[in-house]
């Protein structure tokens, strides 16, 4: 907060705290997943399927 | 009976059949909610002028004269949308034509208000909010879901029969399951979103709220602009996700929806399978992340620091902990997302429908929206997204259907899963699973509805 220089309070702090004690793990556990191998979707079209897949 | 208690196809069907008056039909609408709505804040704005202008004007469209309300998400001409919070967290916002303004007009529906959500759509409850908490309908006590809290408890308090809301993570979905309502997430792209406030959204969407599924067909199909067409479902491939999604909910939430799986599975002659996806363990905190950083780019630490006390502090927190996350987590979710679009493109050519809870466990209580599940007591909004959030992750279509009720008298809601493109598959499903229970529970009114 103080890199960004925004100013924050005790309570606001005390809220953060909570939600990274329960957001804290699942985030880590996704910073630590091994997620290689993975094929890319240039494009990305949200509304179809990705694209390699539809036209097999 | 007053023809508002009716479905919304019903009334469209009565006003364009000659049997009832829109404009009798206006008024009576304007009347419920002035009598009614204080005892579950759905509406937070009214406009008679405004809604006797669309209706004078109003195109003999296939909702021509039905009074709908439409969430605080979605300008229209004469109001800004205001996102259930006190200040915007980017450039203010201005009147005009969004893309939901425009489809009801088109149909000639008539907006008769504008409906309450969670505090800047960032929350699956509905118990914060600038205009205070909406209230379900159910139990006037407990949360009506979220984000498009306002759209859901209107709807099943029968101030109106259908309602558009916007589902970024889950927002249409768990107002529908908490209420006893049908809602559509569709497919990301097919319903209109003109003028949405995160034009560069890769996860809303807008879809109707209502009471069942024909009623979501209809509304639906003008949010889309086009016919739903309506199909039998016969022997649907269900396939069932075992782990958490299932085994981490309220026991009287899952049993409910096994019954209901296998009561569609069996009126279908379908068949239904355990079925899995890679990603699965991520979608979780992938889908929030995603889901809940697309805003941010309207937002600076300046604007952040302006935001006063009528700004909830949990709102104020939640925005400077999004500044505080990793880029890294940022990449990986993205990363995510492509796992889980390609594991689900595969499993979608195995089954139809996946299933699941629309919500783990039952509306929580305004003053406590914490929930009990096998693995512990969280916070709602930590629980839901890891039912509802798969479906903007990877784009796919998904809904949920009122399967029963909780020991307390609450809604439980199924949601099914479809492949991308194939909303109508789920609604067919919804009429399908109607059907199977002698749709005990999509007619359902709770007692000050009734």
């Amino acid at each position: 907060m103080e890199l960004l220089e925004l100013e924050t309070g005790e309570p606001e702090l005390a809220v953060i705290e909570a939600v990274d004690a329960l957001y804290g793990p699942p985030l880590q556990a996704l910073i630590e997943a091994e997620l290689d191998g993975v094929e890319p979707e240039a494009g990305i079209d949200l509304s179809q399927a990705p694209r390699a897949l539809e036209s097999r | 009976m007053s023809l508002l208690d009716s479905p919304l196809r019903e009334q469209a069907a009565a006003v364009a059949g000659g049997d009832a008056d829109p404009g009798e039909l206006l008024e009576a609408a304007l009347g419920r909610i002035e009598e009614r709505n204080p005892e579950v804040n759905a509406i937070v704005d009214t406009f008679p002028a405004e809604s006797r202008r669309m209706l004078d004007e109003a195109p003999r469209g296939p909702l021509f004269g039905v009074p709908v309300a439409i969430k605080d998400e979605w300008p229209l001409p004469w109001r800004a949308e205001r996102l259930g919070a006190a200040q915007y967290l980017g450039p203010p916002r201005s009147p005009g034509e969004s893309g939901p303004y425009r489809a009801l007009r088109d149909a000639g529906a008539v907006i008769v208000g504008v409906a309450n959500m969670h505090e800047y759509g960032a929350g699956s409850t509905g118990h914060t909010s600038a205009y205070g908490p909406a209230r379900n309908p159910w139990d006037t006590d407990r949360c009506p879901g979220g984000s498009s809290s306002g759209p859901g408890a209107a709807v099943a308090a029968r101030l109106v029969a259908g309602a558009v809301g916007a589902d970024g993570v889950g927002s249409i979905r768990y107002p529908a399951a908490y209420c006893g309502l049908t809602g559509l997430k569709p497919t990301f792209g097919r319903s209109t979103m003109l003028d949405h406030h995160v034009p560069q959204t890769t996860t809303i969407v807008s879809g109707p709220l209502c009471r069942d599924a024909a009623d979501c067909r209809l509304l639906g199909g003008v949010l889309f602009g086009e016919v739903l067409a309506s199909s039998e479902t016969t022997e649907p491939r269900i396939g069932i996700v075992p782990g958490e999604l299932w085994d981490d909910c309220d026991p009287e939430v899952a049993e409910a929806c096994r019954e209901a799986v296998e009561a569609l599975r069996a009126a279908t002659g379908g068949t239904v399978a355990e079925v899995d996806f890679d990603g699965r363990e991520h979608v979780l905190i992938a889908s929030v992340l995603v889901g809940q950083t697309e805003e941010l780019a309207d937002v600076t630490p300046e604007r952040i620091a302006a935001l006063g006390e009528d700004v909830s502090l949990v709102a104020r927190a939640l925005l400077r902990y999004r500044l505080l996350i990793p880029a890294i987590a940022m990449a990986k979710a993205r990363r995510v997302r492509t796992v889980v679009r390609h594991s689900l493109a595969e499993l979608f050519e195995t089954v139809d429908l996946l299933a699941w809870p629309t919500v783990a466990a039952p509306a929580p209580p305004l003053d406590n929206p914490t929930v009990e599940v096998p693995s512990g007591t969280y916070p709602a909004d930590y629980v839901n997204p890891r039912q509802g959030g798969l479906a903007n992750l990877a784009g796919v279509p998904a809904i949920s259907v009122p399967v029963g009720r909780s020991s307390e008298g609450l809604p439980i809601g199924l949601q099914l899963i479809a492949a991308w493109g194939r909303d109508e598959l789920l609604l067919d499903a919804a009429e399908a699973l109607e059907e199977a229970t002698d749709r005990a529970w999509v007619d359902a009114a709770p007692a000050l509805a009734g």
